[in-house]
């Protein structure tokens, strides 16, 4: 006779749970394609959909992989790395688009940078007086 | 009725799954900064060309990437099912549930190859290569199809990988050398399969629903 493993006690994890979460993950799937149907500004329809994604990943995340019976550090270890990719992404979309805003030039003799012909001198400028 | 036995190092079974959940943990940390770098690269690409992106959304096939997410999900479900199943001590359904997931991956992969068929047919080969870009010059579109050839593929090949272990382990279900008593090494392999249904999640919207009304 098979006797169960001697893991930590579930509290979420369950076929009921289960059949819930997959029912919650394919509504939000339908959702989201309906989404793409609807008339949006392009910055709506991209947050509505990674809004609707992150949603889904949460509840695969908690419930699936049973992040919400783990133990503290195996929760530690994996919401730090979808942390830091939050960090790296919004870093490097914030660097892109002052790139294309506000164009740095650098000198080729001396590599200096120049700062764009657009933004005036303003008194920050201006040589402090003694 | 015998005790589960822990490998020789661990006092018990209970510390050894504690330790193989937690390096299975870091192992995926790992793969998500991993799929992180092509994240980002993503977004510097579409925020310097975002019209090139939404066309290169509208010339993939929404109701095919629509299906297979659903496909992938529902997979995860079944996995996540039969490991519960073998905890509790049914062998029987945890298999099924098991070949089941991997059906399910087959599936997915066939409609993916059908999908780089349907693209290829069109001339749209990774690196910008192919008929259809002499006709539609422009580095936003030949950079779109690079890194969704780039992203979809290494997704790909996390599935395929998934695959062949969760074949092994409904192969080892069945010939009775994984049991109810140490069944961690199917809840590894579930979680393994959940984190490549999570990053599907993410390139369907970034790859199929987002480019613009229709």
């Amino acid at each position: 006779m098979s006797t169960p493993a001697a893991v930590h006690p579930h509290r979420f994890v369950n076929p009921f749970t289960f059949g819930v979460v997959i029912f919650g993950l394919l509504l939000l799937t339908g959702a989201s394609y309906g989404l793409s149907y609807v008339e949006l500004a392009p910055s709506w329809e991209l947050t509505f959909s990674l809004t609707f994604a992150v949603a889904k990943a949460i509840l695969v995340a908690l419930f699936f992989m049973r992040l919400i019976d783990e133990a503290p550090s195996n929760q530690i270890a994996f919401i730090t790395a979808v942390l830091f990719v939050a960090i790296l992404i919004i870093f490097i979309v914030a660097d892109v688009v002052a790139r294309s805003e506000r164009p740095t030039l650098v000198q080729p003799q001396t590599g200096a940078l120049v700062q764009p012909m657009a933004t005036p001198p303003g008194p920050a400028s201006a040589t402090p007086s003694p | 009725m015998a005790e589960p036995r822990a490998a020789h190092h661990f006092p018990s079974v209970e510390v050894e799954t504690h330790a193989a959940t937690l390096g299975m943990w870091v192992f995926l940390a790992s793969e998500i900064l991993l799929f992180a770098g092509l994240f980002a690269l993503y977004a510097a690409y579409r925020t310097s060309y975002p019209e090139a992106f939404a066309e290169g959304i509208h010339h993939n096939m929404k109701w095919l990437g629509t299906l297979n997410t659903a496909i992938l999900l529902v997979s995860s479900w079944a996995a996540a099912r039969g490991d519960l199943a073998l905890e509790q001590g049914r062998r029987t359904m945890a298999k099924n549930l098991i070949l089941l997931t991997v059906f399910l991956g087959l599936l997915f992969l066939g409609f993916k190859g059908l999908e780089y068929g349907t693209h290829f047919a069109d001339g749209i080969f990774p690196g910008g290569k192919g008929a259809f870009f002499a006709e539609n010059p422009g580095r936003g579109i030949s950079l779109f199809f690079t890194i969704y050839y780039m992203m979809t593929g290494l997704h790909a090949v996390h599935v395929t990988v998934g695959l062949g272990i969760l074949a092994f382990l409904a192969w080892r279900i069945s010939r009775g050398t994984l049991t109810p008593e140490r069944p961690h090494a199917l809840t590894l392999a579930a979680m393994y399969w959940h984190l490549v249904d999570v990053i599907w999640i993410f390139l369907w919207p970034l790859f199929y629903l987002t480019g613009g009304h229709g």
